[in-house]
């Protein structure tokens, strides 16, 4: 509080000394006695309906979030490759499948998948071969994951490597 | 120290510590204020409950647009007339003793003596809008957002209010010039 209020009063001519505030707060203002049982019926009734508008708050994010995660879980559970696929057949492999894990071993075959399924069917054959051979000829640009043999460029060596992964292997199928 | 918007939004928000802050904040304050409406220290206390209740009703939605007691005073005020008419219809008691409080002089003193009598001629209008500019310490545009009227109708009302006062003998000594 100011001296006087004339500050807040531009317009007025009138000075006031603060002990007019002063008294009226005295005359005005009481000692405040709240019992201890008013303080806890208004904070016991705020806390409950504080919980209710929280659950409610949550609620509407709650469900969709869940719905959102089967959805993930699911896409998750058939993006993954299946290994009853990839093990038809005999493959020259098959040693190290008993080796290996499972997984590991189905992940492994199908990233070879990949890299040698120019035409994206799934399989690895012949035609991917002639596919890749017509993209080198074309002069197009590459995939890098045409680079079969790892030499760092995609060339008549990596049709090769095709080529002789779906000859040597039944049907073309890894 | 949080401010009041902050401790709003944690409310709205659920956070039950959060209000419990503003409860403290501001219990006092809206206690007295209702316990000048009502003259009713039971009253008040009704008031007090109710004015929390309002603003927890209106979680998790509330706003503050200004001050959290420029908010809070119309809705002090509106309770209280309400439970004091509902008071007064269950026991009719004398309007205008209700209005000002009876300063014990042995207490108060004299001058508070004759400022209570003087603000009590004032009409009812004008001596609001004091007692919120010199007791409740709010600006013109905090009580006129608080009542719900013109900055300028606040102005002219409490200049009148000055007016009566600095021409009364027994309260001409408040004033500087």
């Amino acid at each position: 509080m100011t001296e006087n209020h004339e500050h807040l009063d531009g317009n007025f001519d009138l000075k006031v000394s603060d002990k007019l505030s002063a008294d009226l707060k005295g005359l005005f203002e009481r000692e405040v006695a709240i019992p201890a049982e008013v303080d806890r019926a208004i904070l016991d009734g705020a806390g409950q309906r504080l919980v209710r508008h929280r659950r409610r708050r949550l609620l509407p994010w709650a469900i969709p979030t869940a719905a959102a995660a089967v959805i993930v879980f699911a896409v998750v559970l058939n993006t993954k490759p299946e290994p009853a696929k990839l093990d038809e057949g005999p493959s020259p492999l098959a040693p190290q499948r008993k080796a290996a894990s499972k997984d590991v071993y189905s992940y492994s075959l199908a990233a070879m998948v990949s890299r040698g399924d120019v035409d994206l069917n799934g399989r690895v054959d012949i035609l991917d071969a002639f596919k890749l051979a017509r993209h080198i000829e074309s002069g197009n640009s590459m995939n890098w994951k045409w680079d079969i043999n790892g030499d760092g460029v995609v060339d008549r060596q990596d049709v090769d490597s095709v080529a002789f992964s779906a000859v040597s292997l039944d049907k073309g199928v890894l | 120290m949080e401010s009041d918007e902050q401790l709003v939004q944690a409310a709205n928000e659920g956070d039950a510590e959060a209000f419990e802050s503003l409860y403290y904040r501001y219990r006092d304050w809206v206690y007295r204020l209702a316990f000048r409406f009502t003259r009713n220290r039971e009253q008040a206390l009704d008031v007090l409950q109710e004015t929390f209740a309002y603003l927890l009703r209106k979680l998790p939605n509330l706003k503050l647009t200004a001050s959290m007691t420029t908010f809070l005073y119309p809705v002090v005020k509106h309770v209280s007339i309400t439970i004091g008419r509902k008071s007064r219809r269950e026991k009719p008691i004398d309007e205008g003793l209700a209005e000002l409080p009876s300063p014990a002089p042995e207490q108060a003193g004299a001058s508070r003596a004759e400022l209570a009598a003087v603000m009590g001629n004032l009409p009812e209008d004008q001596r609001e809008i004091v007692l919120m500019r010199f007791v409740e310490d709010m600006s013109i545009d905090e009580i006129a957002a608080a009542i719900g009227i013109p900055a300028g109708t606040v102005k002219s009302r409490f200049y009148r209010a000055l007016q009566t006062l600095r021409n009364d003998r027994r309260t001409r000594d408040y004033f500087l010039e």
